[in-house]
């Protein structure tokens, strides 16, 4: 896949940018997500240990995180501006518009990756900000550039890159990444396939224009739908693997079973439906939106919970364990 | 919109220059930003801190091992001749 000259992008009207749209450069939508994670490590960390951390630093490396996940966000906008402004779901975003030059995306990426690794190095410790580093590349480079556009298990590997927040947040406390740190990693890992597949069922036409070989592009909207289910089929136990290492009490064991039981039983109705097919069908599109949206919200109340516990005091040991 | 010449800097209208110095205002303050958490981070790192064993460099993570206490500074200050001393 060639990258096309973004100069052809914009329209003749000159649009200047405005901090808004360098706030868009940076996904703040799933910077939420990686910050809400992040903090969700922090703060079990502090419960499972009971290391304590000065909250000012906390905060710090909290905003190391999302600065981080930012800058991640910058260079992925950078590279991929070519098809971004192909897809109609992306094409409103800032450098496809003309709003930001591709350049300055890339600057900011850049400058933000060193200033969030330097603030978390002096905040926390080396492993945190080597870990951050390590995210910041793996999202940025490995996936960005070298996996997404040329295998369909790209976002399966890629998905590492949304896994790291809380390993980093548990680095922050204790300056190492134990067992409990990497259950946290295992579950938004397996969680990424089941959630970006629904979505992209519901715009793989808009891939196939792009060249990105999404699974449903590659292997069609069947292959797919039976990937999530059985992605979808490991999450659910996965989830409920920290209530063994007693990192998770009786709220989030109950929060992961309920939540699991549902996220499957929508991963069922997906795999059911013809979601993905051409022409779109509005059953099999809805049952994916379904899956889509219930995916963001099953990973918030999971590492909601986990913060429930640990963070205020609402900790109840499972029987037995 | 930005007119230019050759050998000339680039002229731009109300609107590219109002926009340009709200991106400099943005950019001055995230620099300052910048600037105050780096010293907040270190001042609160040094307050959390302890000299060392040498009483030298302060430790953000003091050693475990205390095998070697700290020297009291003060004693040792009292203890040594006074140089120059009758």
């Amino acid at each position: 896949m060639s990258h096309v000259d973004t100069a052809d992008m914009t329209s003749d009207a000159p649009r200047y940018a405005t901090a808004g749209d360098y706030v868009q450069l940076m996904k703040p939508r799933i910077m939420m997500l990686v910050v809400f994670t992040g903090l969700a490590g922090l703060v079990s960390a502090v419960g499972v240990t009971g290391v304590s951390v000065n909250p000012l630093m906390a905060a710090i490396a909290t905003l190391a995180i999302a600065l981080g996940s930012g800058a991640a966000g910058a260079i992925n906008m950078w590279y991929d501006a070519d098809i971004d402004a192909i897809m109609k779901r992306t094409s409103t975003r800032p450098i496809p518009l003309g709003a930001v030059p591709r350049e300055e995306a890339i600057a900011l990426g850049l400058v933000m990756s060193g200033v969030s690794v330097l603030l978390m190095w002096l905040a926390s410790n080396a492993v945190a900000a080597a870990l951050l580093a390590l995210s910041i590349a793996y999202y940025g480079w490995f996936y960005t550039m070298l996996l997404k556009r040329r295998t369909p298990q790209n976002i399966v590997i890629g998905g590492a890159a949304g896994a790291f927040p809380p390993v980093i947040g548990w680095a922050v406390v204790t300056g190492s990444a134990p067992l409990d740190a990497w259950l946290l990693f295992v579950i938004i890992f397996f969680w990424t396939p089941p959630h970006f597949w629904a979505l992209s069922l519901l715009a793989h036409g808009e891939y196939k224009k792009a060249n990105v070989p999404m699974l449903p592009v590659t292997h069609g909207a069947k292959t797919t739908r039976n990937q999530i289910l059985a992605y979808s089929l490991l999450l659910a136990p996965l989830a409920l693997a920290p209530v063994l290492t007693g990192l998770g009490g009786i709220i989030y064991a109950a929060a992961a079973a309920v939540l699991g039981l549902v996220f499957v039983k929508l991963a069922v109705d997906v795999w059911r439906s013809d979601a993905g097919a051409v022409p779109v069908q509005p059953e099999g599109a809805k049952a994916a939106k379904r899956l889509f949206a219930f995916s963001i919200l099953y990973l918030f109340l999971l590492f909601a919970a986990l913060i429930l516990e640990h963070g205020f005091g609402a900790y109840f040991a499972m029987p037995g364990i | 919109m930005m007119t230019n010449t050759p050998g000339t800097p680039p002229q731009l209208d109300e609107r590219a220059r109002q926009a340009q110095k709200k991106r400099n205002l943005w950019l001055a303050l995230a620099l300052f930003g910048f600037v105050i958490l780096v010293g907040v981070t270190t001042i609160v790192r040094l307050a959390d801190s302890e000299l060392g064993p040498d009483g030298g460099f302060y430790w953000s993570n003091p050693p475990q091992d205390n095998s070697k206490s700290m020297p009291d500074l003060a004693a040792d200050n009292e203890s040594q001749p006074e140089e120059g001393g009758d």
